[in-house]
């Protein structure tokens, strides 16, 4: 299976008042075409800020990222938001949906950016809700939808334009528990039956349940990366960590 | 890199979407977007009521350079007050808009689309701002000078002249949006993704 996803030596370092802080240091990870691979760690450990380096949305002080073998420090500004809009889908902890949008205008939001006609957005971000199973909340604005329902309005924004990598920063930890697990459910069942690439961080440990493989982040550095297989621990035996977020 | 140039259509966001947008925007920040509609109409009425009155006291004593040119000094004054007004308020309003501009960015909106929003909505508020202080500040000016000076020599004054002061208001109004827009907008465009996301309120 060819990667999609690969850092090599990618390094992160901020400035904090008049301080160079590391964040992340000698990152190393391959991500194969249509895995679904979990990045845990404490909080503080770099999760958000490595996902935000394989989206896109930061660069690496050192090291390269490369989607689909590209070199994202290598594009312009505005491949790097081509690439943002078109191959990657995002969902945040917080959900982030735009308030005086509709359901429905939120998941055709990415579609306007890839050039999709109103017909096309409109029949998509139906179906994609209908997907997500909030075909009766086309016309809720965020604000008149549960967490659990404005998480699954993300996930279907984040499908948006058919993107091959789904990046999940946290998606669970402002949930429940019970919507918490629909929601790792709904991203596994994505993953396989559309093929997508899911990177998803999280310190929620019921995760590893869903997961092909489970990349251990302490310190701004992968301290291992192991198999689902491999982990021997179970999502019930771990249950009483959940509400850790 | 090649590759990427070839096969990565770069993103859009059409001018009737990007108008759509900053109305919404707009309409969902009702009390911000007053205060500064509300500030605009409220320099352009005094513009306005300077310039009717101008017209006014030129007809009646003749001297119109020297009297206009006091008035236009004023106008100035009250002018930059209101630009910096405007820009000091569009600040706030996209510090409040960090997180939403972080997920456009994040969805595949450029820094040009981003601004496009913001001019917009400052475009639609200087038009309103501007046509009711426009025709807030002649009726001020007239009523005013209707009393003091009598109706004749408002009459005096051509309609044409009027008709002038208004337009002028209104444009100057929608200008004055712009002007106090642009940097709040550009600033907020040229954040990185990842800095609009992080803030929080």
């Amino acid at each position: 299976m060819t990667s999609i996803v690969e850092t090599i030596e990618v390094s992160k370092e901020y400035t904090l008042r008049n301080e160079r802080v590391r964040a992340l240091e000698g990152i190393n990870l391959r991500v194969k075409r249509g895995e679904y691979i979990s990045i845990l760690g404490p909080s503080g450990s770099g999760k958000t800020t490595l996902l935000n380096l394989i989206g896109g949305l930061d660069l690496p002080s050192g090291g390269r990222v490369l989607i689909e073998n590209k070199d994202l420090s290598r594009m312009s500004q505005t491949e790097r938001t081509s690439i943002r809009c078109q191959k990657i889908g995002y969902i945040f902890q917080t959900f982030n949906l735009i308030d005086f949008l509709s359901a429905l205008d939120n998941v055709a939001l990415p579609m306007i950016f890839a050039g999709k006609s109103k017909k096309e957005r409109e029949a998509r971000a139906k179906d994609l809700l209908k997907l997500v199973g909030l075909s009766d909340r086309l016309n809720h604005k965020p604000t008149e939808l549960s967490g659990g329902q404005q998480q699954r309005v993300a996930v279907a924004r984040a499908l948006a334009n058919s993107p091959s990598i789904i990046l999940a920063d946290e998606p669970t930890g402002n949930l429940d528990l019970a919507t918490g697990l629909a929601i790792v459910t709904l991203l596994y069942r994505l993953k396989t039956e559309m093929d997508t690439t899911v990177i998803c961080t999280t310190h929620d440990l019921k995760m590893i349940e869903v997961s092909d493989r489970i990349a251990w982040l302490e310190d701004g550095s992968i301290q291992r990366i192991e198999d689902r297989q491999g982990v021997t621990l179970t999502a019930a035996e771990l249950e009483p960590t959940d509400h850790k977020t | 890199m090649k590759e990427a140039t070839t096969s990565q259509r770069a993103t859009t966001f059409p001018i009737i979407q990007a108008l759509k947008f900053g109305w919404e925007d707009m309409m969902a920040r009702g009390t911000r977007s007053r205060i500064i509609a509300f500030s605009i109409l409220l320099s352009v009425t005094f513009m306005v009521f300077l310039s009717v009155m101008a017209s006014i006291f030129a007809a009646m004593t003749g001297e119109i350079a020297t009297v206009q040119t006091h008035y236009f000094l004023m106008e100035i004054i009250a002018l930059l007050v209101c630009l910096v007004g405007v820009t000091n308020t569009m600040l706030m309003s996209v510090t409040e808009r960090f997180k939403e501009i972080g997920t456009m960015k994040c969805l595949g909106a450029r820094d040009t689309h981003v601004v496009l929003v913001f001019l917009f909505e400052a475009l639609i508020l200087g038009a309103l701002g501007g046509s009711g202080g426009a025709l807030t500040g002649l009726a001020v000016g007239a009523v005013v000078s209707g009393l003091q000076v009598g109706w004749t020599i408002v009459m005096q004054v051509p309609l044409q002249e009027y008709v002038t002061h208004v337009l002028r208001g209104v444009v100057t109004a929608v200008l004055l949006g712009q002007l106090g827009s642009l940097y709040p907008a550009y600033y907020v465009a040229r954040l990185r993704p990842v800095e609009a996301l992080r803030h929080e309120l």
